[in-house]
């Protein structure tokens, strides 16, 4: 009896080792012979790439830490697994919050804004727009966008103790309303909160939050909006923004971007100092086979650009300062506006006094995300002496 | 390279152990030798020298002292050889102490690199263990540099230990024939995956309830409330369990593999019902390390009251200070020693209530890990003016409701509650092995689905 308990535990423990080897060898060898991705598409960024082995990458253990971001990129059925743990997460750990994103009700993801960081950056940025404002010859109007958050607090997770970004765009808009003219798109959001102002998957509002805030903005100004017929929209489905790759939220919903078809031309400018650039390329403010890539928001003004200029139909000429919320916002403005001048100073390093008199900008626009603005070190260049 | 990745599991793992298997009894020390040098290079290779120039020097320095008479001399062989072992890890782990000192008094700066080479400690307590066990005649010393090279960097003890000791493994080191049969192999194997469990599943699930005081972007230790805090600092201290019991657990489930029967480092700490205890049972092989090679040789406590106090005193500083330079190591030392003696020489002959014996351990335990992690962002000040000011702040509320499935896991896991199902209900092997290949899969799903967590007693 005792032998035959022996031969039957150790078939069980020939059958527990057989199992994990093969599971282990089967995700091994599925992972060597499977293509490799070159884009994640999902997680909007590149995977990362084949290290070469030179002796100072082995020296200096960089080599083991490329190839380890290298397998983990390419681990088959890479998706189901990211799925698995995010399932487990949620139904069994009821977590409500993945790598920094609060999942919210709705399927709907969050940046998290816990009370922790010190508002100084936010104050220096006040400051220096109250600094350029004071300063400059041309009226200068500042819109402070609010983030899903603030709009949507209850469909955050239970009890979770985000910071009361409403009160502190408030005390924000009180602070410049002495030197700007200020749009509360805040409020104008909230009116129309059973729209689809937000992505779920992504930090930036939609094109249907930046028409609410364009026709405000628009009314500030005392201006006919000459808003694109809605009947020409476009739409492009999938899109997965940054909150899912921070996230990789398994019961993501994808979202659909919609964008008003245009022939108008942007000009992405090479900068070359304070007030000089030279034409880069030419391009369309809302390019749709960008829509088709993994970088998908890129298609509003094609990403992040130093100093760009679209041409409009419109009168007046003016100069967007902003953040990528405002990627979205500016082809709005093109039927109203004759010329758009675009600064954002993540790729821009000068004050603006040279530019302003060398295109004749007549107005100032400063188009912040409150997040931005709290975070932005590079704001403070606009009030930068010109050389 | 951490046990807990891709790399490892798919890769190195499996081709390490066909290797292994593969070679006759002769070579499989050399094939392990190989794969452990492979496995340290993978970290960094600019550490490799160090360890490969202490390995011949250790050797000869024991091959010395086993052929020396008693006598002074022998004892400065071993004075020499433990001095060697032990300046790296001082150099490394105080260099940047040491620079300023250096500087303070004006003898210019000491250029040291800022990262501390991969197992370096325990390295070093092996390779101590080892030359003061051939000085006490309990081991011949050994005559093969393979097998000595691989009781010190076999490449499943390099980043967390155990500290096994060479008489542990040496008789195994020697068989040339099979080393593992197919249920030390799945014994193995399960020990592996519940370790890796307990790491990625549990421990990985809690980490970020300490990091919102230790990371810069978290909330912050000041803004939040008492009974946050007295939940962060549970959260830790279960996450330090279950890291480090899950690492070591990966590491002797895989000597087992190879046919090595290592000692358990913990035994359920967190059920002990004294501190004296708990001690006992947690990292095993650092504390008999201590009082085998410190304690007892001070004297222990065969030179009065006083002395023992002074012995003791000794081996909690040098405990603090191995696991690192900050201030509050030395205070966690300090707090331990004196918790200690008290239970000694006044708590150890009146015995209370096992519950109330716990419920003052777990205490003592929490607020000393609360003590150990309060380092660079976390004030101990504040900590304990938190912990005990009952003062107001961020609620604990949505933190409860993020941690508090895995809280309630790991508790279970930590009192000992699974392994006691486990043994109560004797259920069938195949139940057993099912679960653990269910593990496996959901473990490897979080290592895939994670970013990476390294272990925590790898920096010490």
């Amino acid at each position: 009896m005792k032998e035959e308990k022996k031969e039957i535990s150790g078939i069980f423990s020939m059958l527990l080792n057989c199992s994990a080897a093969l599971l282990v060898a089967a995700c091994a060898l599925f992972t060597v012979l499977l293509p490799e991705p070159d884009l994640l598409y999902r997680e909007n960024r590149k995977a990362a790439s084949r290290p070469s082995m030179a002796v100072e990458s082995l020296i200096d253990g960089s080599f083991g830490e490329a190839l380890t971001a290298y397998v983990d990129d390419r681990v088959a059925l890479r998706q189901f697994w990211i799925d698995a743990k995010c399932f487990v997460d949620e139904a069994i750990l009821r977590k409500t919050e993945e790598n920094g994103i609060l999942i919210g009700k709705d399927r709907m993801l969050f940046s998290r804004a816990f009370p922790g960081s010190e508002d100084a950056q936010l104050e220096q940025n006040l400051d220096a727009i109250t600094e350029f404002a004071s300063n400059s010859e041309i009226p200068v109007t500042v819109m402070i966008v609010p983030s899903a958050a603030a709009v949507y607090p209850e469909k955050l997770p239970m009890y979770a103790p985000q910071e009361q970004e409403s009160e502190k765009i408030a005390a924000a808009t009180r602070k410049l309303s002495e030197t700007c003219q200020i749009v509360d798109v805040y409020q104008v959001l909230c009116e129309h909160r059973d729209d689809y102002l937000y992505y779920r998957n992504d930090h930036h509002w939609t094109t249907f939050g930046a028409v609410y805030a364009y026709v405000e903005f628009a009314r500030a100004l005392n201006r006919d909006p000459a808003l694109p017929d809605w009947d020409n929209a476009a739409e492009s489905d999938g899109f997965l923004g940054t909150h899912y790759a921070k996230s990789r939220y398994w019961k993501a919903h994808p979202d659909t971007i919609s964008y008003f078809p245009t022939e108008s031309v942007l000009t992405v400018m090479r900068v070359l100092g304070d007030a000089e650039f030279e034409e880069e390329k030419r391009t369309l403010p809302v390019n749709p086979e960008r829509l088709e890539g993994y970088d998908k928001y890129a298609a509003f003004l094609d990403g992040n650009n130093g100093y760009s200029v679209l041409e409009g139909q419109g009168t007046g000429r003016i100069l967007v300062v902003k953040d990528s919320f405002a990627n979205c916002f500016v082809p709005l403005m093109e039927h109203a506006f004759e010329r758009i001048g675009i600064v954002d100073y993540r790729n821009y390093a000068y004050g603006l006094t040279g530019l302003v008199e060398k295109e004749r900008y007549e107005q100032i626009l400063i188009l912040y995300s409150f997040a931005s603005l709290k975070t932005d070190n590079r704001l403070v260049f606009l009030n930068r002496p010109g050389s | 390279m951490l046990f807990n990745s891709t790399v490892f599991i798919l890769f190195f793992l499996p081709v390490s152990l066909i290797l292994y298997f593969l070679v006759p009894g002769k070579l499989k020390n050399g094939v392990l030798l190989v794969e452990s040098l492979v496995f340290y290079a993978y970290g960094a290779l600019r550490y490799l020298p160090l360890l490969l120039l202490l390995i011949p020097i250790n050797y000869t320095t024991a091959r010395v002292i086993g052929k020396m008479k008693e006598g002074a001399r022998r004892k400065w062989m071993l004075g020499i050889g433990v001095f060697l072992n032990v300046c790296p890890v001082v150099v490394f782990k105080y260099g940047e102490y040491l620079s300023e000192l250096i500087a303070r008094i004006g003898h210019g700066q000491l250029e040291l690199p800022d990262l501390i080479p991969l197992g370096i400690s325990y390295y070093t307590f092996k390779s101590v263990s080892y030359l003061c066990d051939v000085y006490r005649r309990e081991c011949e010393p050994e005559t093969n540099l393979i097998d000595l090279a691989v009781y010190v960097m076999m490449y499943q003890q390099m980043i967390v230990g155990p500290i096994i000791r060479y008489t542990d493994i040496r008789d195994t080191l020697k068989k040339t024939g099979p080393r593992a049969d197919a249920g030390q192999c799945a014994e193995g194997v399960r020990m592996f995956i519940y370790g890796l469990a307990k790491k990625v599943l549990l421990a990985d699930s809690l980490a970020g309830m300490w990091q919102e005081f230790s990371l810069r972007d978290g909330i912050g230790l000041e803004r939040a409330s008492s009974g946050l805090v007295w939940f962060a600092v549970l959260c830790y201290s279960l996450q330090l369990y279950l890291d480090f019991s899950g690492y070591s657990e990966m590491s002797n489930g895989l000597s087992k593999i190879m046919g090595f029967d290592c000692k358990d480092n913990f035994a359920d700490p967190y059920c002990a019902t004294s501190v004296t205890q708990f001690w006992r049972r947690w990292h095993i092989t650092l504390t008999e390390w201590f009082r085998d090679y410190v304690y007892i040789p001070l004297g222990g406590n065969r030179k009065g009251n006083v002395r023992q106090a002074v012995n003791m005193l000794i081996v909690w500083i040098l405990t603090g200070m191995w696991h690192g330079a900050s201030v509050n190591f030395l205070i966690w030392g300090g707090y331990y020693f004196l918790i200690l003696l008290a239970e000694k020489k006044l708590i150890g002959k009146s015995k209370g209530h096992p519950v109330i014996g716990r419920i003052y351990t777990l205490f003592v335990a929490v607020l000393g890990w609360g003590i150990f992690a309060a380092s660079g962002q976390v004030s101990l000040p504040v900590l304990l003016s938190k912990l005990f000011g009952f003062s107001g702040g961020i609620s604990a509320l949505y933190f409860v409701r993020n941690y508090g499935v895995a809280f309630l896991l790991s508790v279970f896991v930590s009192g000992g509650f699974v392994r006691r199902i486990r043994e109560k209900l004797a259920w069938p092997v195949w139940v057993d092995h099912v679960t653990t290949l269910f593990l496996l899969l959901i473990s490897f799903a979080y290592i895939v689905g994670s970013t990476g967590n390294a272990a925590m007693y790898a920096v010490f």
